[in-house]
């Protein structure tokens, strides 16, 4: 703060003043999330919803900013792994377009076995993927 | 009597706090944002620091506007 130069120890990098926002923005748009469940006037949800929308908005061009300059890095899930769970799902994936319950004909041993393989992990990558330059 | 319900607000206690908590850290991300802009050599970054402080402030602004 008293001084301008980056060769300072005190002093943030370009990457860690980069990665400082984007944390700053990570933990914002918990707490809207987390307030506008809270909610029961609609005006005052409405402003928090709209806020989170423009908080992610600025998580993501900070992101963006860090990729562009090489500071973050990100891998491409591996195709087997996708493939793999989209086998483990695709018993379930099939029911959505022939409509109501019809899904819920197969055996339940699909769904219980895709609890065991951590979905979260797909989103993740899917994301990076496509945001990746 | 009448009074208190004249004086009584559309605000539940829990978005009341919920506001309170979202103003002390949208106001201490303007400072943030500020400061980290101040204190970036590369002028891209610097005015890209700004112009999100400049969003938090708004951010601020409605919330109090909700008060």
């Amino acid at each position: 703060m008293n001084n301008n130069s980056n060769s300072e120890t005190n002093c943030f990098t370009e990457k860690e003043a980069l990665h400082d926002a984007l944390e700053a923005q990570k933990q914002i748009t918990g707490m809207f999330n987390s307030y506008s469940n809270e909610c029961a006037n609609s005006e005052v949800r409405k402003v928090m919803l709209d806020i989170l929308n423009d908080e992610h908005s600025i998580q993501f061009d900070v992101f963006n900013d860090m990729q562009k300059r090489g500071y973050y890095p990100v891998s491409p899930a591996q195709q087997d792994k996708i493939t793999k769970m989209k086998n483990t799902y695709s018993q379930q994936a099939g029911g959505g377009g022939s409509g109501g319950s019809s899904g819920a004909s197969g055996n339940w041993s699909g769904g219980s076995a895709g609890m065991d393989t951590t979905p979260l992990h797909t989103p993740g990558g899917g994301m990076d993927n496509k945001s990746r330059k | 009597m009448k009074e208190v319900f004249l004086h009584m607000s559309n605000l539940s206690e829990k978005e009341l706090s919920a506001l309170g908590d979202l103003l002390s850290y949208e106001e201490l991300l303007v400072k943030k944002y500020n400061n980290l802009a101040q204190n970036t050599q590369d002028q891209e970054i610097k005015s890209k620091f700004q112009g999100i402080a400049q969003k938090h402030q708004e951010h601020f602004n409605k919330l109090y506007s909700q008060l």
